[in-house]
């Protein structure tokens, strides 16, 4: 470009119709989006926190009122036995809504100053896989009670 | 053969216009411009690079919480145990392999910690369990990780 001694660019010096190639653009933007589609991952990945057994109390932490204890049998139904200020067994079947709903309305209760539940430990039998363990830890994660894992051997 | 082809999908002319087609890519710009970002984008605001391998399945999970820092990536998958991405053993008999890496990781984390402020030993651990694990090795898998100070767990599931 031509600036004239004022320094404004002179009319005749600007070109008419300017087009700017963009098909090498095109072709790194594919090459691009090829490369990420293939690396990237699609799967949304949630998380559930645990503690391991006498690892999560603080020092000076006071005991619950209420133990909760759930126990997963066999991938289809869940134990769920209170001890101290309220106490009982109860077990719910995971393949039936209605039970489904019973366990959390517990679970909601037992969270409730009155029983004073404060964590749940949880455990399954040997043989129970890890799905009906994640769906339990769904409820449980849903009642935000604090849950510990592990292998609490008194259950027959 | 070919000009019979060329009339065929030639556009046709007005007359006194030249035979000349340009194609209109700057659409096509845009979406690829927007594509690319939002690739970009969930690219970077993952913490963690959570992958499992292609053999394990890990199970649906309802009311999860969102990603956490770094921890230690454990993964019970289909043929066995692996730290970091790293097989470390079958399913049978692995205690003793287990505890060795445990050890070396720990070790591991202790020196960074010590060196960098900016980083926490907090024994945080992330576990990628195949929903068809058994209990019997998760409970032996988890006797491990805490004696080597990894108490807060994380169990990695889908989101529905």
């Amino acid at each position: 470009m031509i600036a004239d001694p004022q320094g404004a660019l002179t009319q005749s010096s600007l070109p008419q119709d300017v087009e700017v190639n963009i098909t090498p653009v095109i072709d790194c933007f594919t090459v691009l989006i090829t490369f990420l589609l293939a690396s990237a991952s699609f799967l949304s990945i949630g998380f559930f926190e645990a503690a391991t057994p006498g690892t999560d109390i603080a020092p000076g932490a006071q005991e619950p009122l209420t133990e909760l204890h759930v126990r997963v049998r066999d991938g289809k139904t869940i134990e769920l036995r209170e001890k101290g200020k309220k106490s009982g067994f109860f077990t719910y079947y995971l393949e039936n809504p209605e039970s489904v709903r019973n366990f959390r309305a517990e679970l909601s209760a037992a969270k409730t100053p009155a029983v004073g539940a404060t964590r749940v430990l949880l455990s399954a039998h040997d043989k129970t896989d890890f799905e009906a363990i994640a769906a339990t830890m769904g409820y449980l994660n849903e009642a935000s009670l604090p849950v510990v894992i592990g292998d609490f051997g008194d259950h027959p | 053969m070919r000009r019979n082809q060329r009339r065929l999908f030639q556009k046709k002319k007005p007359q006194g216009e030249s035979g000349l087609m340009s194609l209109q890519i700057t659409s096509m710009a845009d979406i690829f411009t927007i594509l690319l970002v939002f690739l970009l984008k969930g690219i970077s605001t993952d913490a963690l690079a959570i992958a499992p391998s292609a053999g394990t399945r890990l199970p649906l999970g309802h009311n999860s919480t969102t990603i956490p820092d770094t921890a230690l990536q454990v993964e019970l998958g289909e043929a066995g145990i692996l730290i970091e991405k790293e097989f470390v053993a079958g399913y049978r008999d692995f205690e003793g392999a287990l505890s060795k890496r445990l050890e070396v990781e720990r070790k591991k984390q202790d020196l960074i910690a010590s060196k960098n402020d900016a980083v926490k030993n907090d024994g945080q651990v992330l576990i990628l369990s195949d929903s068809k694990v058994p209990f019997s090795t998760l409970k032996r898998v988890l006797k491990a990780l805490s004696a080597y100070g990894y108490s807060d767990v994380k169990f990695a599931v889908v989101r529905p």
